[in-house]
């Protein structure tokens, strides 16, 4: 049975998932339509094959646009109701751009590296591409992904508007540990500023210690050169940290003794706190889930078996467990993980529940491998104040409601 | 190694392939293309808060203002705190109030952040735009607007480093984990150097996350420094700095010259272990890697122990073949190093990882992980014993202690001897970003008359890697060596029966 028919949601798609989903579990009692669909006389022959698939037709899922008065200077958010497993297709990526996506030639790219170096090297995407790679699966969160937990829940809000600014792919690249072995680096040198191709020209500090740790520059993306959106040729790809630092359209790498303080590390992306102060080079993303099934817009259609599920992730290693509560916080489970766990990459868990038709609420935590847990929106808002705008990880609740309704709730 | 010519040249080009996979740190791949200073120059500038970067050029407010009317003012407003985009000026001393806006003049730490995010990015749609001296112009004028400087101040280079901004010390470092359970463990994470903040490198910096001493990334104990000390040096433990230099050149000089003139097949092979594999590392300013006892060599056997000694020798002439278990472990591809290790040709690395309660320490030749419990358990039982013992950790200050014991009987240490009753205790105190101060002592009284120690000092140069060390399982090798003896044998009883 189709899952989300395009004739019939007009973005209600995901109120439609459930339902259709438990109608199918049902089984035994078929729709009339259904029953046509299984007949076997007058069958016509299908499409052939072709150079670049596309999805079927029946599936719908696509990128929110966040409301902002200029589209190159806007974010669209990765709809997670609607994924599947750990990796976010590249089409579904979620997108934060600062002045538009650039369209670059790969033959005509070039990146630099330059400033506290032995030899300045200028590298085409070609050479790179013979230079020893990796490939590894990571997350990449912006850094306001949960930006909405700052203000009181709005029972609006879905998985999708709450945590959509995270993604999941298999990235290929060259570690910068090795172009800087090319280049030589000098003896005080301790940061390097990186600086992408787009129209301005976005730079952001990362200290060397990590750059040299686990750093790709990145031209694959899940099989395939990186998408535009992700900063085709090449992009910086920093583990586990907020996204803005991994800087996309990447055209130069300088090797400085100093963080350069750049307009996205000093007036955007720090954190204001109730005192004033400001926390600067707030990098790793904290340990953060979210159901995914069921979750806000949703509804459950009867009372009966659904298999919750959600994504787990955490910038400072491993998901180590995620629990879940399916009475309002009362009590906590561990939930089953999919494995293999990655590190800073999206993790799987599920949790089988019955549900009793009662109201009630569901909601996760996640415990990464360092022991970061998780907190509640007022734990977190005890501390940091409700000015902080960015790595916002409170947990996220979904209240279920006697009539089967899904909606965000604070836990 | 063994005898006959055939599986000496099988071992030696088994090892030879390990060593290419293990190649030196040195070696440059030569792909990229030196960037003259002209090319750097095209890629337009970077400017730092130290003025790094920052082009010639001078304008006032006054001259600013019409620009900043015709190219600023539709997003940031005639005065800068309008809109509808950014505001410029104006919440100067409102940051811990619900009214806190961040302007220029309220939050941005440096002026020259300004200079630099106009010079890229400004104005938003026709960014690059702008001449430098109009970047001046506007920066003086967005100043001018937050009372920061005079609208006839001329704003050049000099000036904006001497610009004191309203919020220069409103930034903290990250001392996250910071809420509930979560914050209990921690204890300072500052990790980064902020505005005006500590640099980069503190010693007090390396906490991990959960509030343990940070000893995590790659770190190099190769040196060409011997472990004991030449018998020419008797006298002296130091090495002046031109010695230094001067065995550094000669160890230079040796692994690259040509030798081959004049060798057998085999040794000609073996000499292809040139620069490329060698990792060797320097000399340190020490006679050797012993630092006590002050002679600098390893205290004398005892009488147990040359008597072992002479065993094994007695054994090895007629057995040395006889199977696999007489045969080395790294020959095997079982462990290379021992616990704790002595420096050789290539792969002289430590990778240090680390998580609440243990410390792992990946020594890759042959992918020996030792995984170190912190927590304060009991060794295991003394009638476990391992090739390369069980440590167990603790941490003394910022300094991590890690004893190993319960060797077997057959282990054996490279360069020094052994029983299974040895006792290694290393010490890994950080001194800074890429230097940690190791040593370790040996205790076995059932082999040296005294404890000895060793200082290896452990550095993590930038870009320092490890690479892989393949040795070579799957092939033929030890097959070889052993059909290769038996053959001998067998050619031998032939010709005595004859």
């Amino acid at each position: 049975m189709p899952r989300n028919h395009p004739k019939n949601s007009t973005g209600s798609n995901r109120r439609t998932f459930l339902k259709a989903a438990a109608a199918g579990s049902a089984g035994a009692v078929l729709s009339p339509s259904a029953l046509a669909a299984q007949q076997n006389g007058g069958r016509a022959l299908g499409k052939g094959v072709s150079g670049y698939g596309e999805r079927s037709a029946f599936e719908i899922a696509t990128r929110r646009v966040r409301g902002a008065r200029y589209e190159q200077a806007a974010g669209s958010l990765t709809p997670l109701q609607d994924l599947e497993g750990t990796i976010t297709p590249s089409a579904l990526h979620f997108e934060r751009h600062h002045a538009g996506i650039p369209d670059i030639d790969p033959a005509e790219h070039r990146l630099l590296i330059d400033g506290l170096v032995d030899r300045p090297l200028v590298f085409s995407v070609e050479e790179l591409r013979r230079l020893p790679a990796v490939t590894r699966v990571f997350f990449v969160e912006c850094s306001g992904n949960g930006r909405v937990k700052w203000s009181p829940a709005d029972p609006e809000t879905d998985a999708q508007a709450a945590f959509g600014m995270t993604s999941c792919s298999e990235w290929t690249g060259v570690p910068v540990s090795v172009l800087l072995r090319e280049a030589g680096v000098q003896a005080e040198a301790s940061w390097l500023v990186a600086e992408g191709a787009d129209a301005s020209r976005m730079t952001r500090s990362v200290p060397l210690d990590k750059a040299l740790d686990d750093v790709l520059v990145a031209y694959g993306q899940n099989g395939e050169a990186l998408r535009p959106a992700q900063g085709y040729p090449l992009r910086l790809l920093i583990p586990g940290w907020e996204g803005n630092i991994c800087i996309k359209w990447l055209r130069r790498l300088q090797i400085v003794d100093k963080a350069y303080q750049t307009r996205e590390e000093t007036s955007k992306y720090t954190d204001l706190m109730s005192d004033g102060t400001a926390r600067q080079f707030t990098f790793a993303m904290d340990a953060k889930s979210v159901i995914t099934r069921p979750s806000g817009g949703q509804r459950l259609e009867n009372p009966g078996f659904y298999q919750i599920s959600g994504l787990a992730w955490s910038g400072r290693g491993r998901v180590q467990k995620v629990e879940v509560t399916t009475d309002g916080g009362a009590t906590w489970s561990e939930a089953q993980l999919d494995g293999p766990v990655l590190p800073l990459s999206h993790t799987r868990f599920r949790f089988d529940w019955q549900w009793d038709g009662t109201a009630t609420t569901l909601a996760s935590r996640c415990i990464d491998e360092t022991g970061d847990v998780q907190p509640t929106r007022a734990a977190l808002i005890e501390v940091r104040g409700l000015r902080s705008s960015y790595h916002n990880n409170a947990i996220q609740g979904w209240r279920i409601g006697t009539a089967g309704q899904v909606e965000n709730v604070d836990v | 190694m063994c005898s006959c010519t055939k599986c000496v040249f099988v071992c030696v080009f088994a090892c030879l392939l390990c060593a290419a996979l293990a190649a030196g740190q040195s070696a440059s791949l030569g792909l990229g293309r030196a960037a003259s200073p002209g090319e750097v120059e095209s890629w337009g500038t970077i400017v730092g808060p130290d003025g790094q970067g920052l082009p010639p050029g001078s304008a006032t407010a006054a001259e600013g203002r019409s620009l900043y009317d015709r190219r600023c003012v539709a997003c940031h407003g005639p005065t800068g705190r309008e809109g509808p985009d950014d505001q410029l000026a104006g919440g100067q001393g409102l940051l811990a109030t619900d009214e806190a806006r961040k302007t220029v003049g309220s939050y941005w730490p440096t002026a020259t952040t300004l200079w630099d995010y106009v010079y890229r990015a400004m104005p938003f749609n026709q960014p690059g735009s702008l001449s430098t001296d109009e970047v001046y112009a506007a920066v003086a004028y967005v100043l001018y607007l937050n009372d920061i400087v005079g609208e006839q101040e001329p704003v050049d280079a000099a000036s904006l480093l001497a610009i004191a901004m309203p919020n220069r010390d409103g930034f903290v470092s990250d001392p996250r984990p910071d809420i509930g359970s979560s914050a209990v463990a921690a204890t300072t994470t500052a990790q980064v150097r902020v505005a005006g903040g500590a640099a980069l490198g503190e010693v007090a910096a390396f906490t991990t996350p959960w509030g343990e001493p940070d000893l995590q990334g790659v770190w190099s104990y190769a040196t060409i420094t011997p472990l004991q000390r030449p018998t020419d040096l008797t006298d002296r433990s130091q090495l002046t700095e031109e010695e230094v230099a001067a065995y550094n050149q000669a160890s230079a000089v040796r692994a690259t010259s040509e030798r081959r003139s004049g060798l057998s097949a085999e040794r000609d092979l073996a000499l292809a272990y040139n620069q490329v594999w060698w990792d060797r590392g320097q000399a340190t300013d020490r006679t050797a890697l012993i630092i006590d006892p002050p002679d600098g060599r390893l205290p004398p056997l005892t009488p147990d122990a040359r008597e072992r000694q002479a065993a094994n020798q007695a054994y090895r002439v007629d057995h040395a073949y006889d199977s696999w278990n007489d045969r080395p472990l790294q020959e095997r591809c079982m462990t290379y190093q021992r616990v704790p290790p002595v420096p050789s040709g290539y792969s002289n690395t430590y990778q240090i990882f680390q998580s609440p309660g243990y410390v792992a320490i990946l020594n890759e030749r042959i992918h020996d992980v030792r995984v170190v419990p912190v927590d304060g358990r009991e060794p295991v039982h003394g009638r476990i014993q391992q090739w390369n013992g069980d440590s167990r950790g603790h941490w003394d200050g910022a300094t991590l202690v890690v004893e190993t014991r319960n060797y077997r009987d057959t282990t054996r240490w490279r360069v020094f001897s052994g029983s299974r009753h040895l006792r290694g205790v290393e010490r890994f105190p950080r001194l800074d970003n890429d230097e940690i101060d190791y040593r370790y002592t040996i205790y076995d009284d059932t082999t040296y008359t005294r404890p000895f120690t060793v200082q290896l000092p452990l550095v993590s140069p930038p870009g320092y890697v490890v690479y892989e060390y393949a040795c070579h399982e799957g092939n033929y090798a030890m097959t070889n060596v052993l059909s290769g003896a038996r053959a001998q044998e067998k050619t031998a009883a032939d010709e005595g029966s004859r």
